[in-house]
């Protein structure tokens, strides 16, 4: 169990910003903040970067009007949360995050090749927390979709999960207008 | 996958062990435990390898056989963190550590290209709190030695931190004898 001293040591994400003001954090080191700990960012190999990519031009094709999208940007998950999540469809347009970052959002995705088990382990506790409504992990290994819904944000986690593959529909509670198969989450070489 | 469910204090050493034996953390995961969580490791870059390797002929030469030096091993770095240091230069034998990993160093080194906030602002707590006397965090981005020593455990931060290059003598306080200078760390090729 957490003393209330442990507590105190992990950092929040007002500290946070201000250890990128004081340049303990510089800009190009590429780190988020999980449950009030700095963690890396592995470098992105080419596959990763299609992959989020390629994600967002399939959202992108069926996203409503008044949401965007956000690729790889702070998301205020909570008090000591400050993921950049792969892909974040949030509601707004971007003027409405000018002065701040979303603490909302209603889709998010992970594209994992190496990260799989902490973006399953640590990430998914955190984005069902602060209560976003669909979390799908894009796993390259093994070309599933891990489809995270119904979040208890109290006891930190999702009460369904689903692993989809080919044709099965990726159904989203905030988007239902969303009409999108497991399939179209990878991407695919055209020649 | 109730599994995942885990308290607002995250995994302790036990429950992230369990994680292992019941498969839910593969032998070919990548991963550390850090303050409760649960981390991916970077896939190394070549430079990266090359540099861990070196430090460890480098340390085990100046440190003599009788001295374990041990790379990218697990390490218990207290109740809540399991990280695997890039070399750890570890009491006892090697025979000491077969049913148990060690919990007690001389010395940490890690090497950082990518991991640098990650090295300096996490790992130096977790360090710090556990006791470790001598943290060296080498930075390749400027070749440079960053030197935390003197621990605060309570404070969960070192009392001393030194930034060494070229020629500048590297503090290990548990071999005072030993003298081992900033480049040493620094693999050269022939042609440099």
């Amino acid at each position: 169990m957490s003393t209330p001293q442990e507590t105190a040591h992990r950092i929040d994400a007002v500290r946070y910003f201000e250890l990128v003001e004081e340049g303990l954090i510089a800009p190009d080191d590429r780190v988020e903040l999980l449950e009030g700990v700095i963690v890396s960012m592995p470098p992105q190999s080419p596959l990763h970067a299609a992959a989020v990519m390629w994600v967002e031009q399939k959202l992108r094709e069926t996203l409503p009007a008044g949401t965007s999208i956000r690729i790889q940007m702070p998301f205020m998950a909570g008090a000591f949360s400050v993921p950049e999540p792969d892909v974040a469809v949030v509601p707004g347009c971007v003027s409405d995050y000018i002065d701040r970052h979303p603490a909302k959002a209603l889709l998010v995705v992970e594209v994992a090749v190496s990260t799989a088990v902490q973006d399953r382990l640590t990430k998914a506790p955190i984005y069902a927390r602060c209560g976003v409504p669909d979390y799908w992990i894009v796993n390259l290994r093994d070309e599933r979709v891990e489809c995270f819904s119904q979040p208890d944000p109290i006891g930190r986690r999702y009460m369904r999960t689903e692993r989809l593959s080919g044709k099965a529909a990726l159904a989203l509670a905030a988007l239902p207008e969303l009409h999108i198969v497991a399939a179209d989450l990878f991407p695919r070489r055209v020649h | 996958m109730n599994e995942h469910v885990v308290g607002s204090e995250g995994y302790d050493t036990t429950s992230y062990f369990a994680l292992v034996e019941c498969g839910i953390l593969a032998p070919d995961d990548r991963v550390e435990l850090l303050e409760g969580l649960i981390v991916s490791m970077a896939p190394p870059s070549p430079l990266h390898n090359a540099v861990v390797h070196h430090v460890g002929q480098v340390l085990a030469r100046k440190l003599g056989p009788d001295t374990l030096v041990r790379t990218q091993m697990t390490f218990l770095a207290g109740p809540k963190s399991v990280p695997e240091p890039d070399v750890a230069v570890v009491p006892g034998r090697n025979t000491d550590y077969l049913r148990r990993h060690p919990s007690k160093v001389h010395l940490l080194v890690e090497i950082a290209d990518s991991s640098l906030a990650q090295d300096r602002l996490t790992k130096t707590a977790i360090y710090a709190r556990c006791g470790v006397p001598d943290y060296w965090l080498v930075n390749l981005r400027d070749e440079s030695v960053e030197c935390f020593s003197e621990p605060d455990q309570i404070g969960r931060r070192y009392m001393r931190s030194e930034r060494a290059t070229g020629a500048m003598r590297l503090p290990l306080g548990a071999f005072p004898d030993v003298v081992i200078e900033a480049h040493e760390l620094f693999p050269q090729s022939p042609e440099e």
